[in-house]
């Protein structure tokens, strides 16, 4: 039987850069990535061993984060005048946040906040799947594991997800034109 | 073309970034939370354990105490019943002279 020390170690770096990729905030990535090793701990003894320990861990890593991002919606719905002064302006299509991934070089570092944008409009699959196979670039048959869906869905998940992607980048770039224009006449 | 260009850039802004390391905070977080979920489970084991040997020495208790009564219940009713023959054999003299009050 593995140990949690062992567990931690091996994993920890992997699931804090999963779990940050979803909520795009250091200080909750942690808090989230706490979560996901106290539970691992908690249910160490009930793991059966039928998946690899690491596909089990990361599992409960993106629950937990998916879980973190519904309760932030949640209680984002419940502030009333956040779309009267949101950061989303009339032409995109989705919110740009104010995360710079540690990872990511400076001169690439604005062009990523886009991308972490557009993501948090995907549905939650293809969100996983776009963030375990794209961003982490997990292997599919890994990422197969840990969705628990077949190989062929997860590249269908991926395909569509690039999709909806391209589509709000690029009405992301338009409206950019436009106001460029809008901003020199 | 432009538009495809910059969607491919922000796209292959993610490909080849270094990975992100938590703070050294997080790992004397983790272990303090840790430490604090023992604290509190292990107690809280040996609590319901001791619970359950209570409940169960408290079941035993009523189910002896319901068998005691029973019992008791059952021995005074045959008793009575023997009392009741021996008294009644005793008193019920067929030939008893009431207005004279001897045999």
């Amino acid at each position: 039987m593995i140990s949690f020390e062992e567990i931690y170690n091996e994993n920890f770096k992997k699931v804090y850069n999963l779990v940050i990729s979803y909520v795009q905030h250091v200080e909750d990535a942690e808090e989230v990535c706490q979560d996901v090793f106290l539970k691992v701990h908690r249910e160490l003894n009930q793991f059966e061993q039928r998946s690899k320990v690491s596909t089990w861990v990361y599992r409960i890593a993106v629950n937990a984060s998916l879980d973190h991002l519904r309760y932030k919606n949640r209680s984002k719905r419940k502030v009333f005048f956040l779309p009267i002064f949101g950061r989303q302006s009339e032409h995109s299509s989705f919110e740009i946040p104010d995360f710079y991934h540690p990872g990511i070089a400076i001169e690439k570092q604005e062009l990523s906040r886009y991308l972490y944008g557009a993501i948090n409009i995907l549905p939650e699959n293809q969100k996983t799947a776009f963030i375990l196979c794209f961003v982490e670039e997990m292997p599919q048959k890994q990422v197969a594991e840990i969705m628990q869906l077949n190989i062929k869905a997860v590249e269908s998940l991926l395909q569509r997800a690039k999709q909806s992607l391209r589509k709000a980048l690029e009405n992301e770039y338009e409206g950019q034109m436009k106001r460029k224009k809008i901003m020199s006449k | 073309m432009e538009n495809k260009v910059w969607t491919s850039d922000v796209f292959d802004s993610v490909k080849g970034k270094l990975p992100a390391t938590p703070s050294k905070k997080f790992e004397e977080r983790l272990q303090q939370a840790l430490e604090n979920e023992r604290k509190i489970t292990r107690p809280s084991i040996i609590h319901m354990k001791w619970m359950a040997a209570a409940a169960c020495a408290i079941l035993v208790l009523i189910s002896i105490n319901f068998l005691a009564i029973e019992n008791w219940n059952t021995k005074n009713e045959n008793q009575s019943a023997n009392t009741q023959k021996n008294y009644t054999a005793d008193i019920l003299i067929p030939n008893y002279d009431f207005l004279n009050e001897s045999l």
